[in-house]
């Protein structure tokens, strides 16, 4: 059975919604967490498929979590999509992610580039 | 420099007698010469008569014959006498005898006779005369005889008397015989010596007539010698006196009486009968003022017996003044007082005349150097007042500046923080609005749909307001940065193209866009950047345009360079507005501004960008016909790697 899990990391509920129902479209499972110590503990214990991350989170950043992510080799085929409303940290942060995404985000877009990260297993 | 003393007279005097006493020289010379020859000749000549006397046919060779001669004639007399002898011999002949015996006397007196030297000389050694004196005993004896004789009768007597007679003449004769020998060797040696000394005189005198000819050159040359250098000592003199300008003196203090050198005649001009040889005249000659201060310390000079310095004004023959300097040096007696003052006053008016023009010069000098002094210490004031202005000046504007970056720093911070949050609501807005349309939620009417588009429309263009004022923000705190990368232009422009066409299709204008086929198809450039500007002149150009069209063109003008150019149709803008035009705010003026929805930041920012990738923005506009944006870039060359 192929990974289909998505874990948003993003602490405004308003977006966090917004990007469940479009990778919902995209056929993902979802998680969503609200802070950085949530999202290190639940990366501990799953294997997602893609991550959407926000940048400015409570307790710990966003670049700390994608570090983390990119050393443990556990975690080596998850795909990192960067959401952030800073446009200097994006630049930062080009090489690092797999994706940058400045906000706002068309939920469109996103669809489309989450379909192209990750393409859906059909048979699934 | 000690001088001769004749040296001080007229100088004409000094030839005169130099030469005076050379022409004395000569003539002695000339008479000791023809004293010297006269000598000499006679002394030869006298010498020539005595050799000739003694050489000659009175000479000793005559003298000697004529002894020889005498000598033969004796012998003959002898034997004559002795063959008388003989013939008397037998007859006991007193006759014979007695004749023989007046031969014997007169062979004697012939002797002595001959013997007699000039004066009271007789030609004997003393021991001769002992033999004299007997030989006259004899005499007196035989004489005493011969009377006898003829006074006796008797044979045997006479014959007694004869041989008595005969041994005393014997006697005699042998006597006179030695004598006579004695005699020749004397004669001999006498002429001997009277040659030998005549010789030797004639030797000597010979030598010394040479010494004497040889003395009398050499006392000629010294003399002419003498008087060559005593003549050019002379010139000397002359050249140098009349070369220094200078009067030489000879000041005799006690007598008060001045030897003057042709110096003072040439010099100040004085006829030599206008000169009184006094001090009182001199001092009659210096400058009033200066009189009374040269005389007193010529007393003082005088009376210390030191060297004598002054300078002072001389009068000259037509009455005026020269600068002169007087050096003098007293000759002292043997008390050390001085009796003389040996000096010259030299003509220095020329140097005078050169001291006093540097001294004006000097003082005009230091009077400009005052004056300039005095304006550069009034200028330095006057800088320093300004200096300190200028600081407190200074410091205001570092104050000013300071506030000023603080509230610069301050907007760019706020403008980031503002884009930042309101990026999150944007977010929202958009992601449900789309989600809307999407029909997620349910079905959506088209009517709906619209709506929903406008809204995305309308959070798309907050969206990019948001983004300039970030991008502002960003350039102002210099934290931008570019992102070189190759891409494919035409992509670019066909994203902008289809962007761009809808706001001007909305709004009725005609949109070309013309990317020249010159243009490299791959570009080295940030592409974000690139396509920023690109947008924000084509959309500021849709956006002021009312009628007419947009028309963009992207060409290369040369081969290092290509170019953005967009024009439009629009109100164009006016001159004065093409300086601040291209500052953050500003649009051409508030009417418009507010008019025209916008930040008033897309051009800023089109200009930064193009400062920051080292191309230019140039604009040309005519107002309400148009305006043209020209972006020029330099062609990057392409990265060795392939992308």
């Amino acid at each position: 059975m192929s990974n289909t899990l998505a874990l948003i990391i993003e602490d405004d509920e308003y977006l966090a919604d917004i990007f469940s129902l479009t990778l919902q479209e995209a056929e993902f499972e979802i998680e969503v967490v609200k802070d950085g110590q949530a999202a290190l503990t639940r990366l501990a214990a799953v294997t997602p498929a893609l991550v959407v991350l926000d940048l400015h989170l409570p307790y710990l950043s966003g670049e700390k979590i994608l570090r983390q992510i990119r050393a443990d080799k556990r975690l080596a085929g998850t795909r990192v999509m960067v959401t952030t409303a800073d446009a200097i940290m994006a630049e930062n942060l080009r090489e690092e992610a797999d994706l940058v995404l400045l906000k706002p985000i068309s939920p469109v877009q996103l669809r489309d580039l989450a379909r192209r990260l990750h393409p859906p297993d059909i048979m699934g | 420099m000690k001088l001769p003393r004749n040296k001080f007279r007229h100088t004409s005097t000094s030839i005169t007698l130099s030469n005076r006493v050379t022409r004395l020289q000569i003539i002695v010379i000339i008479a000791l010469l023809i004293f010297t020859s006269v000598g000499v000749y006679l002394f030869i000549q006298d010498a020539n008569a005595l050799n000739r006397v003694v050489q000659g046919p009175l000479g000793a060779d005559r003298y000697r014959i004529l002894r020889e001669v005498a000598n033969l004639q004796r012998e003959v007399l002898k034997t004559q006498v002795l063959i008388g002898n003989l013939l008397l011999e037998p007859a006991g002949d007193v006759q014979a005898v007695t004749q023989r015996y007046a031969f014997a006397k007169i062979n004697y007196r012939n002797l002595v006779a001959k013997s007699k030297l000039p004066g009271d000389a007789v030609l004997f050694v003393p021991e001769s005369l002992t033999l004299l004196t007997q030989i006259e005993a004899q005499f007196v004896q035989a004489d005493l005889l011969i009377t006898q004789l003829q006074e006796t009768e008797t044979f045997e007597q006479r014959q007694t008397i004869l041989a008595e007679l005969n041994t005393f003449i014997e006697q005699i004769e042998l006597y006179t015989n030695e004598l006579f020998i004695e005699q020749e060797g004397l004669e001999v040696k006498l002429f001997t010596a009277a040659v030998d000394t005549i010789t030797n005189s004639r030797r000597l005198l010979t030598f010394n007539s040479v010494v004497l000819l040889l003395m009398s050159g050499l006392v000629v040359y010294l003399s002419r010698r003498a008087l060559q250098v005593e003549r050019q000592a002379n010139e000397r003199f002359h050249l140098a006196t009349a070369a220094v300008n200078s009067a030489i003196y000879d000041w005799d203090i006690e007598k008060d009486h001045t030897l003057w050198s042709d110096g003072l005649y040439k010099v100040f001009g004085y006829d030599p009968a206008q000169v009184e040889p006094t001090m009182t005249w001199w001092l009659s000659r210096l400058h009033p003022e200066d009189r009374q201060p040269v005389k007193d310390r010529l007393q003082a000079n005088t009376t210390a017996a030191e060297n004598f310095m002054v300078e002072y004004r001389f009068c000259k023959v037509d009455g005026s003044y020269l600068h002169v300097s007087d050096r003098g040096r007293p000759v002292l007696n043997e008390e050390g007082r001085a009796i003389r003052m040996v000096g010259s006053i030299e003509d220095i008016t020329e140097r005078k005349q050169a001291e006093e023009t540097i001294r004006k010069y000097q003082d005009y000098l230091e009077a400009e150097v005052a004056e300039r002094t005095a304006e550069l210490t009034q200028a330095n004031q006057q800088l320093l007042r300004e200096i300190a202005e200028r600081k407190q000046a200074e410091e205001a504007v570092v104050k000013a500046r300071d506030q000023a970056l603080q509230a610069s720093h301050f907007k760019s911070q706020l403008l980031a923080k503002v884009s930042h949050e309101l990026r999150t609501p944007l977010g929202a807005i958009l992601g449900y609005t789309e989600l809307l349309q999407s029909g997620i939620f349910g079905a959506v009417s088209d009517r709906q749909s619209d709506m929903m588009t406008r809204v995305i429309h309308s959070t798309g263009h907050l969206t990019r307001l948001v983004g300039e004022l970030l991008d502002q923000a960003q350039i102002e705190n210099g934290k931008i940065k570019l992102n070189r990368s190759e891409f494919v232009l035409k992509q670019m422009v066909d994203q902008v193209e289809a962007e761009m066409g809808m706001l001007a299709q909305a709004k009725g204008l005609a949109l070309t866009v013309d990317l020249a086929p010159e243009v490299p198809a791959i570009i080295t450039g940030d592409p974000n950047r690139l396509q920023q500007i690109l947008v924000n002149l084509t959309s500021n150009a849709i956006k002021f345009t009312e009628a007419g069209g947009v028309q963009v063109r992207i060409y290369c003008p040369d081969l290092a360079h290509w170019a953005i150019e967009v024009a439009d149709t629009g109100p164009g803008i006016p001159p004065e507005a093409h300086d601040y035009i291209f500052e953050p705010f500003r649009q051409v003026d508030d009417s418009l501004t507010r008019s025209h929805i916008g930040t008033g930041l897309g051009l800023s920012i089109v200009k930064q960008l193009t400062t920051l990738m080292a191309g230019q923005i140039t604009l040309e506009s005519t107002v309400e016909q148009g305006s043209t944006f020209t972006v020029l870039l330099p062609l990057l060359p392409l990265q060795e790697q392939i992308v």
